[in-house]
């Protein structure tokens, strides 16, 4: 009796500390984000603020680490490269979905599959996929992958997949269009909860389109278990209204911190800042797709953009420095090339520009403007961290060149559409390596404009050099290391000779975090909240 | 209207001391509006003449000349610093263990000195640091030079670079308002602004005044299917928010001034149309109509000499309160950011701009225009009333 007495005294007590383990454990965060994202399916929609959610509750086989560059390991725990297009992956033997089935080779080629069937989707993520010629099931636990051509990126590429559950009981043959299938999930199940979305660091336990979505920390994940078990995230998109979160005490951390809330935020005392420089470049680019551009006047019809000199002229006149420490308060670095220092592919022979409107002057009047030209300057009027001032800091630079530059600019929901119909004949704009390496950026930015072919998906503009394609043609295809990035940095050089753009900075990721917790700034400046914790 | 009339209602109108007080604000405005280029202290559409450096001034605060900056990088070797090429007369010597001493001879004192890139664990004495760049800055430095300091000893070999400034000059043009983000006067820009909102309103509501008029005349003379048709498109019309129909247009064409007309335009043509369509159609009844339709005079001419003149005090009235309308239309959208170009900011706009620096406390920025506006509309619309009453028979004593 006195036994069974201390027995129940024991147990009482293990409960009761353990309770209070619990209630210690039972942290949350509280994140506001500018934007949040529009589906918890993760092949939903292919944008920054989908990214965010996919990586937190839907791994793909591999991570992009934009904190440290690296590749690493995720649904697939190693790969290695069978010839020069076969690539075998081995699976992760402990990863389980919610329903408890383990992770097969079924699964992987189902939702590589259903890129692209998701209907309704405003943007697929197909160009991730489509160099894939062919996936099956090599049995124990491994896929094998072939590829059209050689494609060193893959894994990069796939890193940006999340894998869910296959619900057809069959393993699909794989094809570029439907497999041969018709069961795919609905994007709304993912939504309302009853679909999980794979397994990742969190589940979605509420989702309220442009309002809030609410995780929890998936007990079950194979991995290094996230610290919290609750991560809200709020929809703060109005930049006063999110810092007024963060003072208020209703966040802990925000992201996109305006330049000019930075000195509320550090005066403050309870808040540090975590930023990173981050791959996003923001440009200008000029028309060079037509004979004749819209919006510029005085040139007799011929669009002076075509002429080297000029877009010479356009990189010479922007004080970069000026823009990157006043108007973007030293929140940025100013750019000479398409990709960031540190990122595969930078070119590190590529100078800086020079600031010298003396020089641009003349150069105009050698191309034949002595006394410029009228032209208009567009830009998004709510996409870029101050965006909105840059455009018009730059704006004041080319007119003291001589040119007559009206700024015009659009909400964002028009302004890239406008963008795709060439309306424009210089224009800004953002772009970030997805990958977390240079070529993607390139391809997209500095490729002969093809979207069918998934290349110069960005270069509205139309800079187009067929020796940057042939550059970019070869990186491509080529697997070793050091040759694809001696490639892509001759095509940056291209690039800068040609003057095809005129990159004006790189933005560094901010994020401003409440004291007590660690927050790990990431390059791509898309949201991990799996990584954060509190501090000790 | 004779002078006697036109004396009376004067004298009308000058009883209400409100009336009187809102038509001097009125006119002050449009004064404003008119002379703005002659009385503003700079041209602040002027984009070549913008230096960044004025940029979010206070009141009061004076333009300036830039001072100098002098950039120089230097390369460390064994704790020796050595200049990578023009080093514009600064010098780094070693000051003992884990100390180097940034110096600038010269006579004038410095503004600032400001280190960069310095190695991990270095900082410089009594220096900010800059929230996410590895910059360091201290300002009035003493005897011109700055001391770089490390816990743990310098490594061998590193590079730092140094941006010394020397004091800006202030020059005699005074910033009553204040600047805002770009260095623009906030003044000159309240009174350009004022000019733009007050050339919308007026023109907008012009416009609105002279076709919905017209639609309502020619509705009322024609009467039948004509009637419905231009009655229900007003309903149509009437049926949209006057914001969302401003939206709509703008984020489709693009910002200027032209297309901001052509939406309040579109919004307010119908308020002209249904007040001066049942006017007309009472007037219509009215015996000296009739006197002219027995004079077989043209129907145009009935409406335009006839009609129309006595439909007029109602349907200014309405234009008056519409002005005041157009420019809060006008500022909404602009503060939406798809009213007017961001380098032609109107008052909305300015107030817009401003908005964002409220949390750091710069509150000018928004203060001065918001103010501006809010008294430019109150004026308007108490006017407009005012002037309601003194036209309204039924007020007659």
């Amino acid at each position: 009796m006195k036994d069974l007495l201390h027995k129940t005294i024991g147990a009482s007590l293990i409960v009761a500390t353990s309770l209070i383990a619990v209630e210690a454990g039972a942290e949350e965060l509280r994140v506001g984000l500018a934007a949040i994202a529009t589906s918890a399916d993760p092949h939903f929609h292919r944008a920054g603020f989908n990214f965010d959610l996919r990586e937190n509750i839907s791994d793909a086989l591999a991570y992009s680490n934009g904190a440290t560059g690296e590749l690493e390991p995720r649904l697939a725990s190693s790969w290695e490269i069978v010839g020069e297009t076969s690539w075998v992956l081995t699976l992760e033997s402990g990863a389980t979905f919610a329903s408890g089935e383990a992770l097969g080779a079924d699964d992987v080629i189902y939702s590589l599959c259903r890129v692209r069937n998701v209907p309704e989707s405003p943007g697929l993520y197909s160009s991730f996929v489509s160099t894939i010629a062919g996936i099956s099931d090599a049995g124990d636990g491994k896929v094998e992958i072939t590829t059209k051509a050689p494609d060193p990126n893959l894994m990069r590429s796939l890193s940006n997949i999340g894998i869910v559950e296959n619900p057809t009981g069959t393993t699909l043959t794989y094809d570029e269009a439907d497999c041969g299938n018709d069961n795919w999930l609905d994007t709304n199940a993912f939504n309302d909860g009853s679909l999980s979305a794979g397994i990742g660091h969190f589940r979605v336990k509420s989702f309220t389109p442009d309002v809030e979505i609410v995780l929890e920390r998936n007990e079950g994940y194979y991995g290094e278990a996230a610290a919290y078990d609750t991560v809200t995230v709020k929809s703060l998109p109005d930049n006063s209204a999110r810092i007024a979160a963060l003072l208020g005490g209703s966040v802990d951390v925000i992201n996109a911190v305006p330049i000019n809330g930075v000195d509320s935020i550090q005066t403050d005392g309870r808040f540090h800042l975590a930023s990173a420089p981050s791959t996003l470049l923001i440009f200008l680019l000029p028309d060079q797709g037509q004979e004749s551009t819209p919006k510029v006047t005085g040139t007799d019809g011929k669009n002076p953009y075509l002429d080297p000199r000029v877009r010479r002229a356009l990189n010479l006149a922007i004080n970069r420095d000026e823009i990157a420490e006043t108007v973007m308060g030293g929140m940025a670095q100013p750019a000479s090339q398409l990709i960031v220092g540190g990122v595969f592919g930078h070119n590190p022979d590529i100078d800086p520009y020079l600031y010298n409107p003396d020089l641009a002057r003349e150069l105009l009047a050698e191309a034949g403007y002595p006394d410029g030209f009228g032209l208009t300057l567009t830009a998004p009027s709510d996409r870029y961290v101050n965006g909105g001032q840059v455009a018009q800091a730059v704006a004041a630079m080319l007119s003291q060149i001589g040119l007559d530059v009206t700024l015009e600019t659009f909400p964002k929901s028009v302004y890239f559409e406008k963008a795709s119909a060439y309306e424009y004949s210089l224009y800004l704009a953002g772009a970030a390596a997805d990958t977390g390496e240079g070529l993607s950026l390139m391809l997209n930015l500095a490729a002969t404009r093809d979207t069918e072919k998934g290349r110069g998906g960005a270069n509205r503009g139309r800079y187009s050099n067929p020796v940057t394609d042939e550059y970019l043609s070869q990186a491509q295809s080529t697997l070793d290391d050091a040759a694809r990035e001696a490639l892509i940095q001759q095509a940056s050089a291209q690039v800068y000779e040609d003057d095809g753009y005129v990159p004006l900075y790189h933005e560094f990721g901010v994020w401003a975090v409440r004291n007590g917790v660690h927050y790990e700034p990431n390059a791509n400046l898309i949201n991990i909240f799996y990584s954060a914790h509190p501090d000790d | 209207m004779n002078r006697a009339a036109l004396t009376e209602f004067a004298g009308r109108f000058g009883e209400s001391r409100i009336g009187v007080a809102s038509l001097a604000v009125t006119l002050t405005f449009l004064i404003c509006a008119l002379l703005a280029p002659l009385i503003s202290p700079t041209d602040p559409y002027d984009l070549s003449r913008l230096q960044l450096i004025d940029a979010l001034k206070p009141m009061g605060s004076h333009q300036v000349v830039p001072g100098e900056e002098f950039r120089a990088s230097f390369a460390v070797e064994d704790g020796v610093a050595v200049a990578q090429g023009d080093a514009h007369g600064l010098a780094a010597q070693s000051c003992g263990d884990a100390c180097l001493e940034v110096r600038l001879d010269a006579e004038t004192p410095l503004a600032s000195l400001q280190v960069r890139t310095l190695p991990a664990g270095a900082s410089v004495e009594g220096a900010s640091k800059h929230p996410v760049q590895n910059w360091w800055t201290v300002n009035t430095p003493a005897g011109n030079s700055v001391r770089i300091v490390s816990d743990a000893p310098l490594p061998e070999t590193f590079n730092f670079s140094v941006i010394a400034r020397s004091d800006d000059q202030p020059t005699d043009l005074v910033f009553h308002l204040g600047t805002d983000g770009f260095g623009r006067d906030m003044l000159s820009a309240i009174l350009y602004g004022i000019r733009i909102s007050v050339f919308v309103g007026v023109v907008a509501a012009g416009s609105a005044m002279v076709i919905g008029t017209g639609l309502g005349l020619f509705a009322a003379w024609r009467g039948g299917a004509t009637d419905a048709l231009i009655m229900r498109a007003v309903d149509f019309m009437l049926s949209f928010p006057a914001i969302l129909v401003g939206l709509a247009i703008l984020a489709v064409l693009g910002s200027g001034v032209g297309k901001v007309i052509l939406a309040v335009v579109l919004v307010q043509w119908c308020y002209y149309a249904r007040t001066s369509r049942s006017l007309a159609l009472s007037e219509l009844n009215k015996e000296y109509v009739e006197a002219a339709r027995g004079l077989r005079l043209p129907a145009w001419r009935i409406m335009a000499r006839h009609v129309l003149p006595n439909c007029m005090p109602q349907i200014i009235v309405l234009f008056t309160l519409n002005i005041a309308a157009a420019i809060s239309l006008e500022s909404s959208l602009s503060f939406l950011g798809v009213g007017l170009p961001l380098t032609q900011p109107s008052l909305g706009m300015l107030i817009a701009n401003g908005y964002e620096y409220i949390f750091s406390q710069k509150y000018w920025i928004s203060f001065g225009p918001g103010i501006v506006l809010l008294v430019m509309i109150v004026a308007m619309n108490l006017l407009g009333d005012r002037l309601r009453d003194v036209t309204n028979p039924r007020f007659e004593r």
